[in-house]
């Protein structure tokens, strides 16, 4: 990132003047997987998946997981389809109906592909034990001779063995439909004791990583700060799907830009004055800029295949990254957001006044 | 309330079936795109039992414009306004405001009728209807104080935001309007009446953020006309937050004639501000010289004068007006240069 937006020969040397001043600004944050102390203290576990596998070959993935367009239903199909060897078209998931799905904690703490990933994980390797144990049955072989190959179940390389669909009939041959539960808890230690200092909620199974380069433009007569390009890099472990994760490490700079620049609640005697679309000012594409997104990966030792959280944990960086770029290209520390037009204006006048004092005075 | 209430729409074909139908119900509306007046009935800050909807009313969709005179009707869109080859060529201003309005959807509904009657604007007014019962309503609805200016005697200083006004204020343009006794054109800067006046009582002539059109019952604007000045270079800019779906923090129009290195002419008018659009006046005492600091001296004292921004939006007012001048000095400088 510091390569890519050449902060070392950049940094400080950006145009300055009366009109439009540029700068750059760097900052680094890290996020939690998804908190590790569950919200419920039932001793139940911390996700929970089922799968319903039918006589047709229909696999059913239910979660309680809500997608809020962070793709988490993907993440689930792909996790399913992944374990069982199988084209993603095999898999269906169904998410977010109460009376079908079993309960999940929620879209929160960018917790979802990390523990109810885990969950699905578990429930797909449960799955793919009783159709192995089913194909062992059908194969006549012992149940760790059996190799999985998706669409094919066979008893080594000289077996012919058994189709998908076959070794499917097989295993509900006594039981009818199937349904297999995973789970997943977090570890005790990871939840965080009285020492684990500055986390109310505790600690994860595992932290992200960002940083962030912001370059802007603030035009010094009006107080308008213009986001000319950002650099992002997320450490997200293992990228389940390298899409989803540009997707979502995009929407954490609009999301940051939002808080930084200009989403506010305001209040008139206790009435919320920018309760609605217009006045609580989410940025549209027109204010995005470009932005380059760097995935760092890792392979974390709990997370599913290695993942980590895509979600809240590049926002975190865009706040601080701006606040230091306007400080490179104004010379002015802005430590009250969002940073809006007209407190960049009221903050230029205040130190002209204040130069102008203190020049007087000399 | 109901998410929306009950309301009929009328659907006239002609002017004449439009003006029947606005004075067979009084408390009707006529509406274009309905972008800002659909919000407001969600509301619950209007609820018309009529919606007249203008954009079958035959004459009324048409842009004719040449290097001389533009001509446009009222349920022209904004998009149609933007997009016009002669209106971008000959009239860079008033494409420009049109081409900023909010987003591209609201472009593609919103009218040139509906944009210069744009109902005034205010933090306390734009508000949903829980939210106004709880501050005790104000004075543009049925409260009897204006939060804005609680010690303002009965005056509402709600600001007018519509982009295209300033623009066509720049160019001394004329309203034509319909009405129950007949057809007339007024100059488009007495369809505002906005003064909002401490000292007068409101009437015909001077109103206020809730009186701010000029408008007689009953009465439509149909189109809105201007002739063209050879060399007339002009331009609009605004402020805004966020650079869509946004009413101007404060927006400007200049329009200019050089002649060698004299300011031969100069027209100045703002939206976002006061109450009505105000077109500067006085800007002739600043023209005969070249571009210099005493005209620019010149245009910050008239801005200060007659630009008066309200806190009745979220970003405060002397910020509105600072920026303003800002952008007025911005582009008079570059529509000299250029």
């Amino acid at each position: 990132m510091e390569k890519e937006s050449g902060w070392t020969q950049r940094k400080g040397k950006l145009a300055k003047g009366k009109g439009l001043s540029k700068g750059l600004g760097m900052a680094c944050s890290h996020y939690i997987s998804g908190a590790s102390k569950p919200v419920n203290w039932t001793g139940e576990p911390h996700a929970t998946v089922k799968i319903k596998l039918d006589f047709d070959g229909s696999i059913v993935v239910l979660s309680g997981a809500a997608d809020i367009g962070q793709g988490s239903t993907t993440i689930l199909a792909q996790t399913v389809a992944e374990v069982l060897g199988l084209d993603l078209s095999r898999v269906r998931v169904v998410t977010g109906d109460s009376e079908v799905v079993p309960k999940d904690n929620g879209s929160y703490s960018s917790r979802v592909t990390f523990m109810v990933g885990n969950a699905a994980l578990d429930a797909a390797r449960n799955l793919k034990s009783l159709l192995t144990a089913a194909a062992a049955r059908k194969l006549e072989a012992r149940p760790e001779d059996i190799e999985c190959l998706g669409e094919l179940y066979r008893a080594g390389a000289q077996d012919k063995g058994a189709s998908f669909d076959e070794v499917v009939t097989e295993a509900l041959k006594d039981s009818g439909t199937i349904t297999v539960t995973g789970n997943y808890s977090t570890i005790p230690e990871s939840h965080g004791g009285r020492k684990y200092r500055g986390a109310a909620i505790g600690g994860t199974m595992g932290y992200s990583y960002s940083a962030r380069v912001v370059e802007v433009s603030v035009d010094e007569e009006t107080g308008v700060v213009t986001v000319d390009k950002v650099w992002v890099a997320h450490d997200c472990g293992k990228a389940l799907n390298r899409l989803t994760v540009e997707g979502q490490v995009q929407g954490s700079v609009w999301m940051g830009m939002g808080q930084a620049m200009s989403e506010e609640a305001a209040y008139h005697d206790g009435l919320m004055i920018t309760a609605n679309m217009l006045d609580y000012r989410v940025p549209t594409i027109q204010d995005s800029p470009p932005i380059e997104v760097g995935i760092v990966e890792s392979n974390d030792p709990h997370g599913p295949f290695g993942a980590k959280e895509a979600g809240e944990g590049s926002l975190a960086a865009f706040l601080p990254a701006l606040t230091n770029a306007i400080a490179d290209a104004i010379g002015i520390r802005f430590n009250d957001l969002p940073v809006t037009p007209d407190r960049v204006f009221e903050a230029i006048e205040k130190r002209k006044r204040a130069l102008a004092k203190g020049n007087g005075g000399a | 309330m109901d998410a929306l209430p009950e309301f009929r729409v009328l659907n006239p074909t002609t002017l004449d079936e439009a003006i029947a139908a606005r004075a067979e119900h009084p408390d009707s509306k006529p509406f274009g795109g309905g972008t800002d007046l659909v919000v407001n009935i969600r509301r619950g800050i209007v609820a018309p039992p009529v919606l007249i909807d203008m954009n079958r009313v035959e004459g009324l969709q048409a842009i004719h414009a040449d290097e001389n005179t533009i001509e446009i009707g009222a349920s022209v869109t904004l998009t149609a306004l933007a997009e016009h080859p002669a209106v971008v060529q000959h009239y860079p201003a008033l494409a420009q405001a049109a081409g900023f309005i909010a987003g591209p959807t609201h472009r593609n509904m919103g009218t040139v009728g509906g944009n210069l009657c744009l109902d005034t604007r205010c933090i306390f007014y734009n508000q949903s209807e829980w939210w106004r019962t709880a501050n005790n309503h104000c004075l543009k609805t049925t409260g009897t104080v204006c939060h804005v200016a609680p010690k303002s005697l009965g005056v509402c200083f709600a600001t007018f935001s519509g982009d295209l006004a300033p623009a066509l204020l720049t160019l001394d343009a004329e309203v034509d309007i319909a009405g129950p006794n007949g057809r007339r054109s007024i100059p488009l800067n007495k369809l505002y009446i906005g003064f909002a006046r401490q000292d007068l009582a409101v009437t015909e002539t001077q109103g206020d953020g809730k009186f701010y059109l000029s408008l007689r019952p009953g009465e439509i604007v149909t189109a809105v006309r201007a002739r063209n000045t050879p060399g007339l270079r002009s331009a609009y800019d605004k402020i805004r937050i966020r650079r869509s779906i946004e009413y101007p923090v404060a927006g400007v129009a200049v329009a200019l004639r050089r002649a060698g290195d004299t300011l031969a002419d100069l027209r100045v008018a703002f939206t976002g501000t006061n109450p009505r659009p105000v077109l500067l006046e006085g800007t002739a005492t600043l023209c005969g010289g070249g571009l210099d600091e005493r005209v620019f001296k010149g245009l910050d004292a008239l801005v200060r004068d007659q630009i008066m921004p309200m806190k009745t939006t979220f970003t405060p007012g002397h910020y509105r007006r600072r920026v303003a001048g800002v952008l007025a000095r911005r582009l008079l400088t570059r529509l000299f240069e250029s």
